[in-house]
């Protein structure tokens, strides 16, 4: 099957672009049609007082404060993790020592809340950015590694082979070989890394925060303001989309030879 | 890694010397090889064969260095070899291909490495394009692995080994997963190839045939544990038969010869 072909028929891409919105729709008319029956804004707003609230806060200006500091924190969170989670998948990966060393200590530490942390890093980073995106990084490592490691330990012996007849020294392996061979594992790795950093960002920002998308849902829910909890959310969910999109695409782009291989 | 100089260099290219390969341990270990004394000659073309499960893959990734042998020793040039080296190349029947690189960097891949190494001068691109050239490889240089057929592949796997001019060149049964045609049309390239560039080969393969075809020299494996159970030189010229005539006398001499020495090698070790 490679109906994924991007470009090779524009129609056909619509097609599915079209069929795929289907069910966004119909939950979007679902929420309006229960949104009218109740009639009751504080319970359940309709589309129209969400999208007023949206409008409302970004002509304050509150909007754009918001999405800047949420989106900072969340990015740099993923980066650092992605930056530390890479490098340690592939060497757990390669060599038997670093996986004698870290395996048991990450199988330890996965299972611990680390919405649980959040206390303690406010106690050890103090309430600004650097705990909140100690958290991220604490949460969003995981899937990184754990792919990472995945893909370098899936590689066929025959590839390893072929690569050390070749010539090729242990690093060279590691670059021109492993790297490339676990990218598409990777990348599977970076985009539950980007969801997990996007809900762990949210659950800091309601806990100590002065402004970020998390810290206007609390606040709106103490003023009663549900139109703006609603609206607060379809930005998280718009942002998440957006950033799992991007990274999906550039897997498509940077692994072509694994999503198109047809043997 | 020294390098022998060529005037001095000796008749025998690879030797093995009392080898045995012994899979995992205790009850549960398998004797893949027993007691396998052999020479590799300079510019032959030896083709190991043997029924399936000989162990004729394993004697071929323990002249390469992949394998280590539980007793014994790989020599070449009278140094032991204790791991892979680029002097010897190898092509493996699935091809072996990196799919993410394009037909010319998988072909460079090898030439790269031995270019950085010996920082020597940089003709990488002219001996790549010579291969792709006499490979029939022109078309597809841009593409990737899973965009070619299997003949195809088979083709940028023999290029990618012989790009960084290995004194040796160890395949096993490269030609063991293409269709008939493809097969033929290979063989006859691997042939001419061969002898142009007297390129010393061991070639690994279940054909009677296919060994008939290519082989200056036949050694057959007897089944497991195996051992060597004939070894038979071929007189015949290299290119024995232009694949439009019919088979001269001595092909099928050979073919039969081979047969009732693969027959042998079957029913002997079972009784």
């Amino acid at each position: 099957m490679s109906t994924g072909e991007l470009g090779a028929n524009s129609w056909h891409w619509a097609g599915r672009a079209m069929a795929r919105s289907y069910s966004i729709v119909a939950v979007l008319l679902l929420w309006e049609i229960l949104a009218r029956a109740l009639d009751n804004v504080l319970f359940l707003p309709g589309i129209g007082a969400v999208v007023n609230a949206l409008g409302e806060l970004a002509r304050s200006g509150e909007l754009s404060t918001d999405l800047a500091s949420s989106s900072w924190r969340a990015l740099c969170g993923f980066f650092i993790a992605s930056a530390v989670g890479i490098p340690l998948g592939l060497a757990m990966g390669s060599f038997a020592r670093m996986d004698d060393f870290w395996g048991n200590l990450i199988s330890l530490s996965f299972p611990i809340p680390k919405i649980g942390l959040i206390p303690l890093f406010i106690l050890w980073l103090g309430i600004g950015d650097t705990s909140k995106i100690a958290v991220i990084i604490a949460g969003a490592i995981y899937p990184v590694i754990m792919n990472t490691y995945s893909g370098v330990k899936g590689t066929p012996r025959y590839l390893v082979w072929s690569a050390q007849t070749l010539g090729a020294s242990t690093l060279e392996l590691l670059y021109k070989v492993i790297l490339p061979h676990a990218l598409p594992f990777i990348f599977a790795g970076l985009r539950l890394a980007m969801g997990i950093a996007w809900i762990l960002l949210f659950a800091a920002e309601m806990v100590a925060a002065t402004s970020g998308l998390g810290f206007r849902i609390l606040y709106a829910q103490r003023l009663l303001d549900t139109p703006v909890v609603f609206a607060s959310l379809a930005m998280i969910a718009v942002l998440g989309f957006a950033f799992d999109r991007l990274l999906y695409y550039l897997s498509r782009y940077a692994c072509d030879w694994y999503f198109h291989r047809n043997v | 890694m020294g390098v022998i100089p060529e005037q001095a260099a000796p008749q025998i290219v690879l030797q093995c010397r009392g080898i045995s390969m012994r899979f995992g341990k205790g009850s549960d270990s398998t004797v893949a090889l027993e007691q396998i004394d052999l020479d590799v000659a300079r510019g032959e073309f030896l083709v190991l064969l043997g029924p399936s499960g000989c162990g004729k893959s394993t004697l071929l990734y323990l002249m390469a260095g992949l394998l280590l042998p539980t007793t014994g020793t790989v020599t070449m040039g009278g140094e032991l070899i204790r791991g892979p080296s680029p002097r010897r190349g190898v092509v493996f029947q699935d091809f072996a291909l990196f799919p993410w690189l394009t037909v010319e960097d998988n072909i460079r891949f090898g030439l790269d490495l031995a270019v950085q190494r010996r920082h020597g001068p940089n003709d990488g691109g002219r001996v790549v394009l010579e291969l792709v050239k006499t490979m029939g490889l022109s078309e597809f240089q841009r593409h990737k692995p899973h965009q070619l057929s299997g003949g195809m592949r088979q083709r940028v796997a023999i290029a990618r080994t012989l790009a960084p001019d290995p004194e040796v060149m160890l395949m096993d049964e490269p030609f063991g997963s293409l269709d008939a045609q493809t097969r033929a049309a290979l063989q006859r390239e691997l042939a001419a190839l061969a002898q142009r560039t007297g390129k010393t080969t061991v070639f690994v393969t279940h054909s009677i045939e296919e060994a008939a075809l290519l082989a200056s020299r036949v050694v057959i494996l007897s089944r497991r544990p195996g051992r060597i159970q004939r070894v038979l030189p071929v007189t015949m010229p290299r290119l024995r038969w232009n694949w439009k005539t019919e088979f001269p006398a001595e092909y099928l001499q050979l073919v039969s010869d081979l047969e009732a020495a693969l027959a042998e090698a079957t029913v002997g070790s079972t009784t």
